[in-house]
């Protein structure tokens, strides 16, 4: 742990189902922590009972691991290096997308991530979600095929068959890779000839990558080991009759020659499987000779596919496989921070904090992230989890506790207190250490009451705050819960507070109607902490509402008149217009891309080059809002108003309020510009001040937004779904019920099987999973993500149409007048 | 509440005369009957009242001239007609009484019965007409079993027709657990200046009195014992309830509109099923479905207040008794709590009003009963009750759904609960954060003091102080600027006049002009010039 150069922090990252957990029990078991026999049943890192029901990971869970790589394979590491001792730092996380907040939490804590893919199944969204997230954390990827076996076994597929398609999966890793390219970090594209990737099985816990074949190849032939790993991918041919290289496929009479992958590689294992599960009992006997494998008296009688999950894992440990791929391929925290620390750090590059970050120094003043909190085995206690990326922790430390809202020099969101144990994470259990030093991941005993989920935790009077993470699901989906009995209230709020703990992502708070709502990402996450709420943190029977989904209020179309609302005492005017912003200009809101700290220079540059602003008037945006960041922006497009700022500040305040709470069906705003075309002001201060200003510029803000024929957005997921084509009739008969559409529909080469992607809009995607599997027999499986905002079209403002009745059910959910508000009563005549 | 708020100084002097004003009065024609001019007449000259005053809220106040001058005719005393109170107009304007030294108040229409700290009060509510058979019909229909325990309510202008709906209910339809909580309009009619009241409704006033150190001046120091038995305190309308019955039992049926009395009741016994009969419509409703969605309102609002660092305490009477009481103890338990507080005395609450204060995170009104309950959808910063406010900082075992609206049974409930919460609090850390229901985040008390400890020590001080007269707290440099106001200064954009402190460096100094100003001399070469 001390020799921070032999430590590896790494995540397991994949689609849903690829075989992450049982990966990594092969490498649990290769530490000895679960027999050999049991890895690949036991999902080690599945600690809670729904996972092990369900067979899915929820939550992701870290376990520490010590291991001793053999001391020949040392000189292959390229970052420097302390004896052969490693500790490897491994969290698995799970892969159904409505967790990846958790795949998020479990990136930001390590360097480097395995990325398994199903030989099968390729390269799904969920994939492609958390590989680019890896990447924008910078994270440095290395790939394994899984389910080899799944590609001999059931689908038989040829050798050149298999090639092409691992081919084609490393490929489609690598264009998504490609897209990220960085030079601070090098060539993160990952080569099978370079031992980045690797094949295997994880349910039969069997592993190679080529450097394993290579050893074993280059003293038969006499080379070099990097040489015969390049020779064993791609157009490399071995004529046997001439025993020559060659890069053509055939040789000079023209007859195909076997790819020396295929032929020395995949003959073994494809001899291997046929010989077993056909029976072929001498053959085999032979085979494992030749391979020197030893077997048992016992496994010796075993037969079929016992027998070949024995002897593939003698033949090919994935622990080994896996280790040695970890151990020289990814990078220790002295590697990774040098270029992470500009990713991770908000204050200036050359302060103590951020040295000691970029040296990964245990000397330097304490810098730690807590990426997210822990149950212990005591109710309502968390453990507080996260990686030293500076300094050192240990029991008993001063130190400041710094949550997301902390502001450098303020008190706010600031607490100083000890650290009463730092502990290590070994999946279902614990071990107490006595201090940890940078470049480790650790849990702490005694702060989770003062973070909700994450923060950072220093040492230094001067430390910024480590980045936020940012999630790539949003909580879009919400129910309403209430106790069954009114006097257990008070546990719901604490079982409230403890849910919004235990998860990244989920959203605990009270609406202003006075109901607790628990927002969340996906029909399945929401149900996973309900069920969590109602047994573990509350524990008291509660009532669950519908499900219901968040609206936008927009407009689409600038306002036909110039709107006017006069201030209570009739001596202020404010005249404004509101009009549709760009989508594209929205979404780059909502991504962070155009912010409220962006430099108003280059800012209104930009808008004035993408979006055809005025530069005048881009220079002069007032603020964002809601919550001074959203997607909504005021601007002053006034000429030569006196005392205009002095009434800035009230106007602020009223624009964060209107776009918090539109006026359709109090909803936030989303996508519209407020232009302030005049203000009329009263010559004395004290009649124009915060009370005179801000009812005034909010109404109208609402003036404006009626005139501006207002809109609503639904949110829209994206859902891809892989079936049979056998069973596609029933997904697009599932799909046209709900208004989703099909925008995608391709073919996995080679396999029966489809790849859709379709857009569903979030209101109508309750029991889509149930509907789905139910009209293909089972046979689709769907993964929905938050995608965009979609106009919805009709009228709020006149009966006859869908958007009408949405607003009014909202508005009656919410105990408002089920009428949306007259103009008359934000508009004032001159 | 309206947006518009007063204008008074104008863009010209005409607009404003011309301006309508939105309240219409209605002339009576019976006036004689309908403010019970005979009564009044009987009571003024019975008890030999020099000055009068007559309170009259905005809708009755057309009849004020006629009902004045009946009185005037009648009896010896001045008469002197009070309208357009800086409060609710349900509360009785002592602070315009004394204006003219008035030694008697009749208070016109519509009232919220508050207990009244000094001057006798008499209450007119203005009689309307109920059809007692058509109630008890209806009554019957909807309470079918004799035997249920119903309680009677009624809207003040229906007071009067109370009693023969009591009889007729038990002497014809043989109800027998019925209860009427009677509305005495002559209740604070025997309270002399600092005098010692007999009435019951003083009863919550003891019990303040018992509770707080009662550093006010209220001159009421009434010392008669709290009221024991089966008060049901829950607002200034009091039954007594037989033993062993709680208020949960009954049923409550209430004749009179929609309005903010019976808005009032709902909240208070939100526990209870509550109908009511319109007299004017003739309607009966089932009221209570509501009730639980203004209560989770309600309860937003207490998750908002606990999130408050900074909280305005509004005075919102000036009429009630023991005012002064609460505001003193909502000072001293949110300074407890870490919260600043500032008080403000501003009349009738409106949006313009409260939006000057950007600093404020939550006010707290302290005002009758019926006027406290504000739906703040419109204000910039929502109001709340003292009641409200108390269960966010944590007193009265939190939020179970009781409700009071009454600050004097606010006060009442210190006795029992404060020593309670001293001994709680020594294993409660105060720096531990709450996790805040409204955002979701967690957040620390107390951003805008000092540890507690050295408030205390701070109080001590200024108290001290208090003695010698001298009127500012203490305050050191850094207390100033860690307030509230200097936070929200420096959030500000604009902060007032620039201060340009670069472009004010300090000049040589030179000569200036002398002379007188006839003729000023500048330096030494005019003066050679000018010879």
């Amino acid at each position: 742990m001390d020799k921070v150069t032999n430590v590896r922090n790494m995540s397991v990252i994949a689609h849903v189902d690829h075989g992450k957990s049982t990966l990594t029990d092969s490498l649990v078991s290769k530490a000895g922590i679960i027999s050999s026999a049991r890895a690949g049943e036991t999902r080690f890192t599945d600690t809670r009972q729904d996972e092990q029901d369900r067979c899915i990971t929820i939550k992701s869970t870290a376990i520490s691991m010590f291991f001793e790589m053999p001391k020949d394979d040392l000189p292959e590491i390229k970052q420097k290096t302390d004896g052969n001792e490693f500790l490897i730092n491994l969290i698995d996380s799970p892969g159904h997308v409505d967790f990846s907040s958790e795949v998020t939490a479990a990136l930001r804590v390590t360097d480097g991530a395995l990325v398994v893919v199903d030989s099968v199944d390729g390269v799904c969204v969920q994939t492609e979600t958390v590989l680019r997230q890896a990447l924008t954390e910078k994270i440095k990827p290395v790939l394994i095929i899984n389910k080899v076996d799944r590609a001999l076994l059931e689908l038989q597929v040829s050798k050149e068959d298999l090639y092409t398609s691992f081919q084609r999966t490393i490929e489609s890793v690598n264009v998504i890779i490609s897209t990220y390219l960085d030079k601070s970090m090098g060539d993160l594209q990952v080569y099978p000839e370079k031992g980045t990737v690797a094949f295997g099985s994880g349910l039969h816990g069997w592993a190679f990558t080529l450097r394993q074949f290579a050893e074993r190849y280059s003293k038969k032939f006499g080379v070099d080991k990097e040489k015969m790993m390049g020779k064993l991918w791609g157009e490399n041919y071995f004529n046997p009759a001439t025993k020559k290289w060659t890069t053509k496929s055939s040789d000079a009479n023209g007859r195909q020659l076997e790819r020396a992958f295929n032929m020395f590689v995949l003959d073994p294992i494809f001899k291997l499987f046929d010989s077993i599960m056909n029976f072929k009992k001498e053959q085999t006997a032979t085979m494992l000779e030749k391979l020197d494998i030893k077997l048992t008296s016992d496994e010796k009688d075993l037969e079929g596919k016992p027998l070949l999950k024995v002897v593939m894992r003698k033949f090919l440990p994935a622990g080994d496989a896996l280790l040695e791929m970890i151990c020289i391929h990814l990078p220790s925290p002295v590697t990774a921070q040098e270029y992470r620390v500009e990713q991770l750090y908000e204050g200036p590059m050359d302060d103590e904090c951020a040295m000691g970050i970029r040296r990964c120094d245990p000397n330097a003043p304490l810098m730690l992230y807590v990426s997210k909190m822990v149950p212990t085995s005591d109710k309502g206690r968390f453990y507080a989890f996260g990686r030293v990326f500076s300094g050192t922790v240990r029991s008993g430390l001063k130190v400041r506790i710094q949550g997301p809202n902390y502001v450098p020099g303020k008190k706010e969101d600031l607490f100083i207190k000890s650290i009463q144990r730092t502990i290590l994470m070994m999946g279902r259990y614990v071990e107490s250490i006595e201090d940890c030093p940078a470049g480790n991941i650790v849990g702490l005993v005694g702060v989770d009451q003062f973070l909700v989920k994450s923060g950072t935790i220093t040492t230094s009077d001067t430390a910024h705050n480590l980045k936020v993470m940012k999630f790539s699901v949003s909580p879009v989906v919400e129910v309403a819960v209430e106790v069954k009995n009114a006097n257990d209230l008070p546990k719901l709020v604490e079982g409230l507070k403890r849910l919004s703990k235990s998860d990244p992502c989920v959203q605990c708070y009270t609406s202003p109607s006075g109901e607790h709502i628990v927002a969340g990402a996906g029909e399945l996450h929401l149900e996973i902490c309900l069920k969590d709420l109602e047994e573990d943190h509350a524990q008291v029977p509660i009532k669950i509402g519908e499900p219901v989904v968040q609206y936008r209020e927009t407009v689409t179309a600038e306002s036909s008149i110039d709107c006017l609302s006069k201030s209570p005492n009739k001596h202020n005017r404010i005249f404004m217009r509101a009009m549709p912003l760009d989508e594209e200009l929205a979404n780059e809101i909502e991504e962070g891309k155009v912010g409220p700290r962006d430099d108003f220079k280059t800012r209104a540059r930009e808008l004035a080059d993408k979006y055809n602003w005025d530069v005048m008037e881009a220079r002069k945006i007032w603020c964002f809002g809601p919550d001074t960041s959203g997607a909504n922006l005021l601007v002053d497009t006034t000429k030569a108003v006196q005392y205009l700022n002095e009434i800035k500040d009230s106007c602020v305040a009223a624009f964060q309020w209107a776009t918090k709470e539109g006026c359709l069906a109090e909803e936030n705003m989303r996508g519209i510009r407020f232009n302030i075309l005049d203000v009329t002001l009263h010559a004395d201060a004290i009649h124009r001040g915060g009370g005179q200003i801000i009812p005034t510029a909010r109404r109208v803000c609402y003036a404006s937004v009626l005139t501006a024929e207002p809109a609503i957005q639904e949110p829209v997921y994206l859902v891809e779904i892989q079936v049979p084509d056998s069973a596609m009739g029933g997904i697009y008969g599932v799909l046209n019920r709900r208004r989703g559409h099909v925008f995608a529909e391709e073919q996995r080469p080679g396999t029966p099987m489809m790849n859709i992607k379709a857009y569903l809009p979030v209101n109508e995607s309750f029991g889509f999973t149930a509907a789905l599997r139910q009209d293909t027999g089972g046979q689709a499986f769907p993964q929905a993500v938050f995608d965009h905002w979609q106009l919805m079209s009709g009228s709020p403002l006149e009966p006859g149409n869908k958007v009408y009745d949405i607003i009014r059910a909202v508005r009656k959910r919410k105990g408002l007048v089920e009428d949306i508000p007259k103009l008359d009563n934000y508009y004032d005549k001159l | 509440m309206a947006l518009a708020g007063p204008s008074n100084f104008s863009e010209d002097a005409q607009a404003v005369i011309d301006r309508p004003q939105p309240a219409h009065s209605v002339k009576h024609d019976n006036i004689e009957q309908v403010y019970e001019i005979q009564r009044c007449v009987d009571i003024i000259t019975s008890r030999d009242f020099r000055k009068v005053a007559l309170q009259f809220p905005d809708e009755l106040l057309a009849d004020s001239a006629a009902v004045a001058e009946l009185l005037t005719q009648r009896t010896s005393a001045q008469i002197f007609v009070l309208a357009d109170t800086s409060y609710g107009s349900c509360c009785v304007d002592q602070v315009a009484a004394r204006h003219v030294s008035a030694d008697f108040i009749i208070h016109f229409g519509r009232s919220c019965l508050s207990s009244v700290s000094e001057s006798p009060v008499l209450y007119v509510f203005g009689q309307q007409p109920v059809d007692v058979d058509d109630c008890a019909t209806k009554f019957t229909t909807l309470y079918p079993e004799k035997d249920t325990p119903i309680m009677l309510m009624c809207d003040v202008v229906y007071a009067h027709a109370m009693d023969p709906l009591l009889s007729t209910l038990k002497n014809q339809y043989n109800y027998t657990q019925l209860l009427h909580k009677p509305i005495k309009s002559d209740e604070n009619l025997d309270r002399a200046p600092c005098a010692f009241s007999t009435t019951t409704g003083c009863a919550c006033q003891s019990a303040a009195s018992a509770g707080t150190d009662n550093t006010s001046g209220t001159q009421n120091h009434d010392h008669h014992e709290a009221a024991n038995g089966n008060h049901s305190y829950a607002t200034s309308r009091h039954a007594d309830l037989p033993e062993g019955k709680r208020m949960e039992d009954y049923s409550l049926f209430y004749v009179g509109g929609e309005s903010l009395t019976l808005t009032n009741i709902l909240m208070v016994y939100n526990k209870c099923e509550v109908s009511s009969y319109d007299p004017v419509t003739k309607e009966v409703r089932a009221e209570s479905s509501k009730v639980n969605r203004m209560l989770m309102k309600r309860y937003y609002l207490v998750q908002k207040a606990r999130d408050a660092d900074v909280v305005g305490i509004v005075v919102g009477t000036l009429a009630v008794s023991s005012y002064m009481d609460i505001l003193n103890r909502l000072k001293k338990v949110l300074r407890k709590h870490g919260k600043r507080t500032y008080t403000f005395a501003m009349g009738k609450l409106n949006v313009a009003k409260l939006a000057n204060f950007a600093e404020i995170d939550i006010y707290v009104l302290v005002a009758c009963p019926e006027n406290s309950l504000i739906d703040s959808k419109e204000f910039y910063r929502p109001v709340v009750t003292p009641w409200e406010m108390e269960l966010a900082i944590g007193l009265h075992g939190g939020w179970t759904g009781e409700y009071v609206t009454a600050f004097g049974e606010v006060l009442r409930r210190d006795v029992q609960e404060d020593n309670d919460k001293e001994e709680e609090s020594g294993d409660v850390s105060d720096e531990e954060p709450h996790f805040s229901l409204v955002t979701g985040r967690y957040k620390k008390d107390g951003i805008y003091t000092s540890t507690p400890r050295s408030t205390a020590t701070q109080d001590d001080l200024s108290d001290d102080l208090k003695k010698l007269t001298i009127r500012n707290a203490p305050s050191d440099l850094a207390l100033v600027l860690e307030g509230p106001g200097a936070a929200q200064l420096n959030s500000r954009q604009w902060r007032g006049l620039e201060t340009k402190y670069e472009d004010h460096a300090p000049s040589a100094i030179q000569e200036g002009r002398s002379g007188i100003a006839s003729g000023y001399v500048v330096g030494e070469n005019t003066d050679q010039e000018k010879r």
